[in-house]
């Protein structure tokens, strides 16, 4: 009779019938590639509630103007009301075809996560290119891009200053 | 039979925008998902989730007064074996590497960086359907399995594993 030593249980494992096997009683693979007539239905839904995005869109950033001086100044409800505003624009507008918008709103969340002392210079230039964007229909990327680059050599210029003048 | 295995599906949507949560409850129906719940915050979701006892749950992360990825650690404590396991599918403009681990580590089964595409929607649920993930439990993690089922052990056998 073989001595069989069991090893000390660190881990257990559960392993549960498939969602499919519980609701059809049988296993099923569901099929990996979807159906293009249903993934026109879906982008076909995004085109519907884009239309009402899109207003909500230009109130939202017309709105993060008056946060930019007080959040400069130091105003820690203003800089969060911002930060919030930018973070749901960044997950929204891409989603509803406004790409370039959520390209600025990224960087603006960026600068506010790494710079708690944000210039409102440098604030106020990702929202007038957030607004120009909504403005224009937002889909020059070449635009868009030459702008990020620019604002990250003035966020660059911004806080070196900053530190050779610490 | 996708179709009638979807319209079986009962999934719990947590976001606090309501243009996404509205978005993403749409595309499920397209989708021909039976039941979609909606919720605001992870405190919803939670009465929510007992409520309902979703198929899968798909959440936002970065929510007031409680994120997606207090959520998850909460659904991973649960008693029942079958409610703990639920899939759960972060949504997150968050696409930093520490945000995913921080979801990983939380016990998230899955990430999609937005903007979402519905293409990758249904491509994370269907691999919520099709490849169901062992739950395992440590004494620091309770979640989704992070290591393939393929991969040969080298070295005592430590693990137990519980066929419900």
């Amino acid at each position: 009779m073989t001595d069989v030593q069991t090893p000390d249980v660190q881990a257990r494992f559960v392993r549960l019938p498939s969602i499919a096997e519980r609701k059809l009683g049988v296993d099923f693979t569901a099929p990996v590639r979807l159906d293009p007539r249903v993934l026109d239905q879906m982008q076909e839904t995004i085109r519907e509630l884009s239309a009402r995005y899109s207003e909500n869109l230009k109130t939202q950033v017309g709105s993060l103007f008056s946060f930019i001086e007080p959040a400069g100044a130091g105003d820690a409800e203003a800089w969060n009301q911002l930060y919030a505003m930018a973070h749901e624009i960044r997950g929204l507008a891409g989603t509803f075809g406004y790409p370039t918008v959520g390209r600025f709103a990224h960087s603006l969340c960026g600068y506010l996560e790494n710079y708690k002392s944000a210039a409102s210079t440098v604030m106020r230039f990702h929202v007038e290119a957030m607004y120009d964007a909504v403005q224009s229909g937002g889909a020059d990327e070449i635009l868009a891009s030459e702008t990020l680059m620019s604002l990250e050599r003035l966020i660059a210029l911004t806080h070196e200053g900053e530190r050779s003048a610490g | 039979m996708a179709r009638s295995l979807f319209g079986m599906l009962t999934i719990l949507v947590v976001d606090d925008s309501l243009h996404m949560r509205r978005l993403i409850a749409r595309l499920l129906d397209v989708l021909g998902v039976g039941q979609v719940i909606v919720a605001g915050d992870g405190e919803e979701a939670w009465a929510k989730f007992l409520e309902h006892r979703p198929d899968i749950v798909i959440t936002d992360a970065a929510m007031k007064p409680t994120d997606g990825f207090v959520l998850a650690q909460r659904l991973r404590a649960i008693g029942e074996d079958e409610l703990r396991a639920v899939p759960i599918i972060m949504v997150s403009a968050h696409s930093e590497l520490s945000a995913v681990e921080r979801a990983r580590d939380s016990g998230v089964t899955d990430f999609i960086c937005k903007p979402v595409s519905p293409r990758l929607l249904y491509e994370r649920l269907v691999g919520a359907l099709n490849r169901p993930r062992k739950l395992v439990e440590t004494p620091t993690f309770t979640g989704p399995d992070r290591r393939a089922d393929t991969a040969a052990i080298d070295g005592p056998e430590r693990r137990q594993v519980t066929y419900i």
